[in-house]
């Protein structure tokens, strides 16, 4: 997503806000990391270290941390940020791809070429996996031939199937997306992708309580199962879509185009297993 | 014959449910205060109309304790589709525009509804300029 100076600041001063009101909250890996977008490079590590003293397991921070380190080109100290990320949340599809960038930064291609494998295997439509995956194929075959423009060759239409998580990914980079996040009947987060601006379990258990209040209140009029919930704020739209045994919570700017959003959402969840 | 017609024009907010309600497939729209207090209902006989005002105060009041948790601001506008309905609760200053459709109702609606919403927005300017944000 592309984010302009003007939208940069404005997250900034709604995180220090947030952070001014309660110093323990973990927005401080967003303030960070609008920072680091910013090119404060070193507001950034300071924001992001402290509030590791305070919240050392959490994952989105090592993550900012290890964007920053890229962004300064110590792809050592990138590498060392991003597996405390792994240590303390496991690995994702995001972390997965940060990794194979730094090692190919690191001069690690092979490694990297078979995590983007596997990940191309799993999301043949991942444009990130794609280029990072020609960028190595380029310097590898043709080290010296620059001029030449890699290009991939036509593939024979593959039966597109996505699982929860490539489903989820693929919406999150959408236009003016800012999250997505599944929650199950419990109102447990079974898998989310944010970009630290909000804290994806207490949205996915907010969320789907208020789903069910919704539906109890529905239901009393005989109105039908709730399937699709628009909620539109001054600056924020959030959208609830129930999918079986899962709600879908998707937040999205004001200035989102809703019904290009979605009719891709919709074809995306043609290919998606919910099962 | 002209004191009727007069009246009717004067009564801006049955003539906005009145246009809703002229769009195929509305069944019932209702306009309230903040309060729950209703202003003006109208729907098809076997709906009561009356019944989505408590109905949407108690979603939006829901609902915008989640948003206040989320540092968003107030719902604005909320649209809910069930397997046979579609519900959209319009948040206008301290008036509340309910509408509810059957589920085969074309997206077209949004723009009727969007139109009614400007319909009361001028009358309330009109008529409670002390009212405006």
């Amino acid at each position: 997503m592309n984010i302009n100076a003007a939208e940069l600041d404005e997250r900034i001063i709604k995180c220090q806000k947030i952070l001014d009101t309660d110093p323990n909250s973990q927005i401080f890996a967003a303030l960070a990391d609008a920072y680091r977008k910013k090119g404060a490079i070193q507001t950034a590590l300071e924001i992001c270290k402290n509030g590791l003293e305070i919240h050392p397991d959490y994952s989105s921070a090592y993550i900012v941390l290890a964007k920053t380190f890229i962004d300064q080109g110590n792809y050592e100290e990138a590498d060392r940020q991003l597996h405390k990320a792994i240590a303390a949340s496991g690995r994702t599809r995001s972390v997965d791809i940060l990794q194979s960038e730094i090692l190919v930064k690191l001069g690690q291609k092979n490694k990297a070429k078979i995590i983007l494998e596997k990940l191309h295997k799993s999301d043949p439509l991942n444009e990130t996996v794609k280029n990072l995956l020609v960028s190595i194929d380029k310097e590898d075959i043709e080290p010296l031939a620059r001029p030449i423009v890699p290009q991939l060759k036509p593939q024979p239409e593959e039966k597109r199937s996505y699982t929860l998580s490539n489903a989820l990914s693929i919406i999150k980079v959408l236009p003016r997306v800012l999250g997505v996040v599944a929650v199950g009947t419990d109102g447990i987060v079974i898998e989310g992708h944010f970009d630290g601006m909000m804290a994806k379990d207490e949205l996915g258990a907010l969320a789907s309580g208020s789903f069910d209040n919704i539906k109890q209140g529905i239901s009393k009029i005989k109105l039908g199962q709730p399937l699709e919930i628009l909620i539109e704020a001054k600056e924020s739209k959030l959208f609830i879509i129930n999918r079986s045994k899962m709600l879908i919570i998707i937040s999205t700017r004001d200035d989102v185009n809703l019904g290009s959003l979605k009719l891709k959402i919709n074809e995306i969840f043609k290919f998606t297993d919910f099962s | 014959m002209l004191a009727i017609k007069q009246e009717k024009m004067e009564n801006k907010f049955q003539a906005t449910l009145e246009y809703l309600a002229e769009y195929r497939g509305v069944k019932a729209a209702t306009i309230c205060d903040d309060e729950g207090l209703v202003i003006g209902s109208i729907g098809q006989e076997n709906i009561d109309a009356e019944y989505f005002s408590p109905l949407a105060l108690l979603i939006l009041e829901q609902t915008n304790k989640v948003l206040n948790r989320l540092n968003e601001n107030p719902v604005q506008s909320m649209v809910i589709k069930t397997n046979d309905s579609w519900l959209t609760i319009e948040c206008i200053d301290n008036i509340i525009l309910v509408v509810n459709a059957a589920i085969e109702t074309d997206e077209l609606l949004k723009v009727r509804i969007g139109q009614a919403v400007e319909m009361i927005k001028s009358h309330l300017k009109d008529k409670y300029p002390l009212l405006e944000k």
